[in-house]
């Protein structure tokens, strides 16, 4: 879960402190209806809100969420990094252990659950990616953490090839794997996640399959 | 498009100024296309959003120009669309069923990645847009069902003998594996090139056919 640091000075009981305290803690409160308001826009709509749709949910004005805020982007960031950071703390790790059918079947259902969680922002982001640093290093400090589960996940099939096999195989594996894919699966080509699902499972059987 | 409307019924019948007006109608279509070519060229550059002013010079144009030919950017990203799916149908001829198994893979394949190629500048271009351009959107979709009706036909007769489900299973995931946005993840976010990415999106199609036949129909294993 992410925290959220507040600034808020220590507390002594009456006067100045007590008042800074009492604005800081508002401020703070504002931030996180504005945050709030943003990230359940962007899972309704998998776009990027507009300012006075933000503000209008969060019941404040389209001033305040620029007093907190510079610009809708850097507030998509922080709902981004919210949603994703919570999605990743759900992953439980697929150990190198027992058989690959099996392995194959757990890592593609988690992946799924991951994936699905974090469709409606990912899509949004497509429109803010081409132009933004910040999300396309987000985007691959994303898919850095992905090759580390699948290189736990597959090592003893991975660690069995030659170097440059192996690396087109994980190479393979992330591609087919990829959060992009999903959304390809479920936005553009209408599957249902049950399919699309089944899909990836084909995938990977058939990429561990001629690997080993 | 104004001055294709300029020609009028009455200046026709009267003979007069008919061949001013073809003239003019002529002109119009030729700078549409150099409109047209030209942000297509800019596309191909790496500019998924050409700037109107971007368009204008590398067309040889006036701004106003391309204003007077396209009543906006959808107009305009829509008529792109069209010349670039024109311009790859000599690729997508039908695939000959009673070919051998392999022989059909490899020609399925090769339509695949020439034309995912192709349109790998279009990607991100067509992402940002295709939400608000209902014409892109239908662009896209049709070429999804051309995509499957093709994979369909080419393997028809393995297809045939799967029962309903598995039949959509298997062809939902060849079309996932041969897909653009595959070829897109291969070549532009992992980095692989055009050959080691031809190999693996081979390889994948392939397995993925050899997971639903049964082995006596394939003698030989799929090289990777």
């Amino acid at each position: 879960m992410t925290t959220l640091a507040l600034a808020v000075p220590a507390a002594t009981g009456d006067g100045p402190e007590t008042r800074i305290d009492g604005r800081n803690l508002r401020a703070e409160h504002t931030r996180r209806k504005i945050v709030a308001a943003t990230r359940s826009l962007v899972e309704e709509t998998s776009a990027l809100p507009k300012v006075a749709e933000i503000a209008l949910r969060a019941g404040v004005s389209v001033r305040s969420v620029f007093q907190h805020f510079q610009e809708v982007e850097s507030l998509f960031l922080v709902v981004f990094d919210e949603i994703v950071a919570e999605a990743q703390a759900e992953w439980q790790p697929i150990e190198p252990t027992g058989p690959l059918s099996a392995r194959i079947e757990a890592f593609v259902s988690h992946r799924a659950a991951v994936c699905e969680r974090v469709l409606p922002v990912r899509f949004a982001a497509i429109s803010v990616e081409a132009t933004s640093p910040a999300m396309a290093e987000r985007a691959k400090v994303a898919r850095a953490l992905v090759r580390q589960h699948i290189e736990r996940a597959f090592r003893p099939e991975l660690d069995r090839l030659q170097p440059t096999d192996r690396r087109l195989t994980l190479d393979a594996l992330r591609a087919a794997l990829d959060w992009d894919l999903w959304m390809n699966m479920r936005r553009f080509h209408d599957l249902s996640a049950e399919d699309a699902q089944g899909v990836w499972h084909k995938i990977v059987t058939g990429l561990m399959g001629a690997a080993v | 498009m104004s001055d294709a409307t300029a020609a009028t019924p009455q200046g026709a019948i009267a003979g007069g100024p008919r061949p001013k007006i073809d003239g003019r109608v002529l002109r119009a279509a030729r700078t549409r296309e150099r409109i047209v070519n030209a942000t297509i060229d800019l596309i191909r550059g790496g500019e998924s959003t050409p700037r109107v002013i971007d368009i204008a010079r590398t067309a040889g144009v006036s701004t106003r120009s391309i204003f007077q030919h396209f009543d906006d950017t959808e107009a305009l990203f829509a008529a792109v669309a069209q010349q670039v799916v024109e311009s790859l149908m000599p690729l997508a001829k039908p695939i000959e069923s009673t070919l051998p198994w392999e022989e059909r893979l490899d020609a399925l394949m090769r339509m695949r990645i020439q034309i995912n190629e192709a349109l790998l500048p279009f990607r991100r271009a067509v992402a940002l847009h295709q939400p608000r351009s209902p014409k892109i959107a239908a662009g896209v979709t049709a070429g999804r069902l051309f995509a499957r009706e093709r994979a369909e036909s080419a393997f028809a007769p393995e297809l045939m003998r799967m029962p309903e489900a598995e039949r959509k299973q298997t062809v939902d995931a060849l079309l996932a594996a041969s897909d653009w946005q595959m070829w897109f993840g291969l070549r532009m976010t992992y980095g692989l090139d055009l050959d080691a990415a031809a190999a693996t999106m081979r390889r994948m199609v392939g397995s993925i056919l050899m997971q639903a036949t049964s082995s006596r129909e394939l003698s030989s294993v799929v090289a990777a």
